[in-house]
């Protein structure tokens, strides 16, 4: 009970007090009864994923640091490709460790023993570690109207192709899941006419869903005509002349998204008249360069 | 062994359960007039105003654990947009029971101390609130006691529905109520715990340590706290045998907790304190209508102690699923 001259607002406090006690006890008393029954080994039945983040940490200290690296590489660009970023090391695929990835020996100072048996690329060499996280991968990305060969990669139907092909080093700074990098096209494209690949994979369809119902009659390249922006079009595809302001809207403006319906090439479709006088017939005056033209 | 999270999320998950649950018997006590039954009621004063702090500490903590948040803080905002993710259910389900609580708070507070009201009444500086002071204050309190208790059961079922939506990776944290029951058994289970929890810290604890048992004010107490031991009995035993029942990785993580690598944390640090101990203290209470301070605030310390290592022990024990 409280002494009677302590204020009653105390026992808020001692609410308080309560949790923090609570949680510092449960931390104390976790390790002191493990310690009764220490933790065994990883059993054959977990998971194969070879998880040795503790045992990584000599590697970041060098490869982080331009000094120690210094020390036994002298040529620039291999300086540089060996650095590691060290806000790296804190993403995602960082915080699982370079020995998980990447193997060799952990725990070790010793240049040699480290480097033994290390894989450049792990998705090349274990070409399953990648899936143990990432499971249901789509072959479809509605989001981005994106097709991607997810299944075949997987199951081993797209020959050669590993998750690093596209996904890049996800550990050192490439993150195309989040947006941060984004995936350029010639990334598969080259990819693509390397491989040789029959010519319906080495067209826009192949990777990219077309939001337009038009396949049948046009290919993509019929209207668009870059590969960086969708809405710079080649003009001469319209069925009527577009000059003046119309050259310079998008198509949208005018017409129904997705198919281009709802248009009768009359001005009155989309423009309404402001005057009494005369009909919707706007161009017995006007001129698509302007109403005062 | 690997495991997915550790402490840091297991408090949490705690401070969300306990503050949760406490202010859902503060509500109670005043929905149900008990509040006002005697001149002071420590209970609801805690239950109303430690929900508010607990649940930011614990945000603070999650906003800690999650590497990139720290590294790039704009990045959580992202989180308020991605609807179809149970994360932003939670980000919204905190963002709102941190300011209805604190407010509910400190509506106890000017309710519980009349002279802390007429000061702040009496501020310069606080003229501008003078139609504030005009508002019926204990109806206003009712109506954040209201959602504040709406939102303090989606934040105790939330803490559960987080992991369960975790369940294809690891599927122990989607184990089922029973197995043809498509309901994930961890929002149950952690519903249950955290009203346990918020009951003791409230009553047990916090209520007992400033006015003594408090048999007399709540007659049931002892049946209350045997109920709910029994419940979360039943609820743990049911999750332990649809996870052997599963089978596969959901299987091995209750065997790691019956008798392997767990066995420790579970039997001695959450059945012995946090369900034996508290029920034989309040099978006694419950025979002879008292039980001794020492033996009462132990056994409320064994279950809210108990309550934090059951959530650590879960998310210590998931085992990411085998292909």
């Amino acid at each position: 009970m409280l002494p009677s001259h302590w204020p009653k607002w105390t026992v808020i406090l001692i609410g308080l007090a309560l949790a923090v006690f609570t949680i510092l006890l449960a931390l104390v008393l976790e390790p002191a009864a493990q310690a009764l029954m220490p933790w065994p080994t990883p059993t054959a039945t977990l998971p194969a994923l070879h998880y040795a983040a503790p045992q990584s940490r000599e590697c970041i200290l060098c490869h982080t640091n331009p000094e120690t690296l210094r020390q036994t590489v002298t040529d620039a660009a291999e300086l540089e490709r060996l650095w590691i970023d060290p806000a790296d090391v804190l993403s995602t695929h960082g915080r699982l460790g370079c020995v998980t990835c990447h193997r060799g020996t952990g725990g070790t100072t010793d240049l040699a023993v480290a480097h033994q048996g290390l894989v450049k690329d792990p998705t090349l060499h274990f070409e399953h570690e990648c899936t143990l996280c990432h499971r249901n991968l789509p072959d479809e990305i509605p989001g981005d109207r994106l097709r991607t060969p997810h299944s075949s990669v997987v199951h081993g139907l797209a020959q050669g192709v590993t998750c690093s092909d596209c996904h890049g080093a996800v550990g050192h700074g490439f993150d195309p899941v989040s947006g941060q990098v984004i995936c350029p096209m010639n990334v598969c494209m080259d990819c693509h006419k390397t491989r040789n690949l029959p010519a319906e994979l080495q067209d826009c369809n192949a990777c990219h869903i077309g939001p337009h119902d038009v396949a049948a009659v046009l290919s993509c390249s019929d209207c668009h005509t870059s590969t960086q922006r969708w809405n710079e079009i080649h003009l001469a595809v319209h069925p009527v002349e577009l000059t003046g302001w119309h050259a310079q809207i998008d198509c949208f403006d005018c017409h129904d998204w997705p198919n281009f319906g709802g248009l009768r090439y009359v001005c009155s479709d989309c423009h309404k008249r402001p005057h009494d006088f005369g009909d919707d017939n706007c161009e017995r005056c006007h001129t698509p360069e302007g109403w005062n033209k | 062994m690997q495991t997915a999270w550790g402490w840091l999320p297991a408090i949490y998950l705690f401070l969300g359960g306990m503050g949760a649950g406490a202010l859902l018997v503060a509500a109670a006590f005043e929905f149900y007039g008990k509040r006002y039954q005697y001149e002071f009621c420590p209970t609801a004063l805690v239950g109303a105003t430690v929900p508010g702090p607990l649940v930011i500490l614990g945000t603070i903590l999650l906003i800690f654990d999650l590497g990139a948040g720290l590294r790039e803080p704009w990045r959580i905002f992202y989180m308020f947009t991605h609807f179809s993710s149970v994360m932003t259910w939670g980000v919204w389900l905190l963002t709102l029971f941190i300011p209805v609580s604190l407010i509910y708070g400190f509506l106890e507070i000017l309710d519980a101390f009349p002279a802390a009201r007429q000061w702040l009444r009496t501020r310069r500086w606080l003229r501008w609130t003078a139609f504030l002071w005009n508002l019926p204050l204990r109806r206003t309190k009712r109506v954040f006691a209201g959602i504040g208790s709406v939102l303090a059961v989606g934040v105790a079922i939330y803490t559960g529905i987080l992991l369960s939506a975790v369940g294809p990776a690891i599927p122990f944290w989607s184990t089922r109520v029973l197995p043809f029951i498509p309901i994930p058994m961890m929002p149950v289970l952690f519903l249950v715990s955290a009203l346990s929890t918020g009951l003791v810290l409230t009553v047990d604890l916090a209520a007992t340590l400033a006015i003594g048992p408090m048999e007399q004010r709540v007659k049931s107490l002892p049946w209350i706290h045997m109920a709910f031991i029994g419940v979360k009995t039943l609820l743990l035993g049911m999750l332990l045998i649809t996870a052997l029942v599963n089978g596969g990785s959901a299987a091995q993580s209750a065997r790691e907790i019956i008798a392997g690598t767990h066995a420790v944390v579970f039997w001695v640090l959450i059945v012995l304190p946090g369900f034996i101990f508290p029920f034989v203290v309040h099978a006694y209470a419950a025979g002879l209508g008292r039980h001794s301070l020492v033996f009462g605030v132990g056994s409320g310390v064994g279950i809210v102690v108990a309550g934090l290592f059951l959530r650590y022990l879960i998310l210590v024990s998931g085992i990411p699923a085998a292909l």
